[in-house]
């Protein structure tokens, strides 16, 4: 009966209904990075509430301002490496216990962060020099030609955008404010992208070359940077600071 | 149908459980160890390709685009630039595109054209980053020309969003003769033959 009822309505709103279906979803994400910032402990028996407040009071507005500079961490952090490093220093959770799962931790807590920020203006602001300099770098890393494809972010993203690339539209992710929506629920891969998961993927198209080799090789497992490089970080600081001013609007939902 | 295809979205998309506990961590769940460090990373990337960094530029100055065409002035010399435009089509083909013409494996990863091509009309999948090469013959483009066209771009086009297929070993110069042939070959699709 139910089911019944719940496809009658997915019938009658089937764009919509995708959208619906891929933000309940998201939102059980969410509700999990909560759980986990509740109760979620490690050596030092502390959470994440106790020292950012049972509502996460002192982190609203926080996930707007990043990535930047962290004294404690002498370097500048997306929100991904920022709650690695806080599951790391802070709750002391062990190598161990980290390695496994880590995606699986953080992603739901940099949802749940992120969420804290509804609403809130992107102001990401380049006042420490290191974060001058990712900004560079982000810049540099926008626009670098590379790989066996030739291919840079800014040639799909800006040069080409709009045009058809197989069976997908090119997006403009600046100009449409995409990384304002970050995290986002993919309906297709049924899961939660933060945004350098989504920055990592399209890695991928460029066909690395074989660092070992000098030359392209399609063994080659280098398809896309580690997670947490400073490249990575540096694209995100870039694309943020581009989109300073949209209102942040998280999770998103994307194919 | 469409009933069908949303009952199985809609059981495809159900929230998933979270597959543990936070509290308990089996040692068992271990994902491969990611082996790509950051240094190996920044070699991949940052290629040591004089061309790809002046294309980078923000700003295409003319002089730019003069010196990238200077140096994509090497080409292999070859005894024929017509290759076999079956083997042509193979490659230009993904895996997807050729299942879905021919209903069995073949084509290659290597086959990008279509992401920026139309060609065979019978692929309707295909991107408008360049032009349409459908019935190309027609246009009298000389082979050996053509070789180059595909093997480096950047010879003609500076800094073209088309890949150097050939300067990078992405397509060996055989596989390139064989791709000026599905171009230029009468009885390949591309020019309205019927395979
Ligand atoms: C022992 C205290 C402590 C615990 C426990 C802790 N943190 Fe932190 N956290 C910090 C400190 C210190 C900073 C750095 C604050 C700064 O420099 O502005 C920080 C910063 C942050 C920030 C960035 C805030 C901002 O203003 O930019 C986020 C997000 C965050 N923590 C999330 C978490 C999460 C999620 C957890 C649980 C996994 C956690 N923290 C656990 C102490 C802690
Ligand atoms: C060959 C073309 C190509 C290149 C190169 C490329 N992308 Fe993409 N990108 C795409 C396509 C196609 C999509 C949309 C489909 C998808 O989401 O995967 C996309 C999606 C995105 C999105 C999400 C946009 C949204 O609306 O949600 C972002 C952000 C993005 N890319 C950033 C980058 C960055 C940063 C780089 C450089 C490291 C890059 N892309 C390189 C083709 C490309
Ligand atoms: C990333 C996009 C892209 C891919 C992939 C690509 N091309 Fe191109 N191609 C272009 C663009 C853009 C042009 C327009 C001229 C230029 O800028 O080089 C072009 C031009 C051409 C031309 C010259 C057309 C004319 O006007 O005479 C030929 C031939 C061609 N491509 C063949 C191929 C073949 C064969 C493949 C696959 C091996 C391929 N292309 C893959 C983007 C692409």
């Amino acid at each position: 009966m139910l089911l019944l009822l719940l496809l009658l309505t997915a019938l009658s709103f089937s764009q919509e209904a995708l959208t619906r279906v891929g933000l309940q979803s998201a939102r059980v994400v969410l509700e999990r990075g909560k759980e986990y910032y509740l109760k979620l402990t490690g050596g030092s028996k502390l959470t994440c509430a106790d020292c950012h407040g049972p509502d996460g009071e002192s982190l609203k507005g926080a996930y707007a301002r990043m990535p930047r500079f962290y004294t404690d961490l002498g370097r500048v952090a997306d929100a991904d490496l920022r709650v690695l490093s806080c599951l790391r220093q802070y709750l002391r959770l062990e190598d161990e216990r980290l390695k496994s799962r880590e995606r699986e931790l953080v992603v739901p807590l940099v949802g749940f962060v992120a969420s804290l920020s509804n609403g809130e203006l992107v102001f990401v602001e380049l006042r420490h020099p290191e974060e001058k300099r990712l900004y560079e770098l982000g810049r540099t890393v926008w626009y670098r030609r590379s790989g066996a494809t030739d291919f840079s972010c800014a040639l799909c993203h800006e040069r080409l955008a709009g045009k058809q690339f197989f069976a997908e539209v090119l997006p403009a992710p600046i100009p449409d404010r995409a990384p304002a929506r970050y995290p986002a629920y993919s309906v297709k891969r049924d899961e939660l992208l933060t945004l350098e998961d989504k920055l990592r993927d399209c890695f991928e198209r460029y066909l690395l070359y074989d660092p070992k080799k000098g030359r392209f090789s399609f063994e080659s497992r280098v398809r896309k940077p580690p997670y947490y490089v400073e490249e990575l970080i540096a694209l995100e600081l870039f694309l943020m600071h581009s989109v300073n001013g949209s209102t942040l609007s998280v999770p998103g939902v994307i194919k | 149908m469409r009933l069908l295809l949303l009952l199985i979205l809609l059981l495809a998309c159900q929230p998933k459980k979270p597959k543990e506990e936070y509290a308990t961590f089996p040692q068992f769940l271990k994902r491969p160890q990611e082996t790509v460090t950051p240094e190996l990373f920044r070699r991949a990337f940052f290629l040591d390709d004089e061309a790809q960094k002046l294309c980078s530029s923000e700003a295409l100055t003319e002089d730019i685009l003069k010196r990238v065409k200077e140096l994509s002035s090497n080409f292999p010399k070859l005894d024929g630039y017509l290759g076999d435009w079956r083997k042509g089509e193979q490659l230009a083909l993904t895996p997807e595109l050729y299942k879905r013409l021919y209903g069995k494996p073949g084509g290659s990863k290597k086959g990008l054209c279509y992401a920026c091509h139309c060609a065979d009309p019978r692929v309707d999948e295909c991107g408008d980053v360049g032009p349409s090469l459908y019935r190309y013959a027609e246009k009298g483009v000389k082979p050996e020309e053509l070789f180059k066209r595909i093997y480096n771009p950047w010879a003609f086009s500076p800094c073209s969003a088309m890949p150097r297929f050939g300067h990078h070993g992405l397509l060996t110069a055989e596989e390139v003769t064989h791709l000026v042939a599905y171009l230029l070959s009468p009885e390949s699709p591309v020019n309205g033959g019927k395979p």
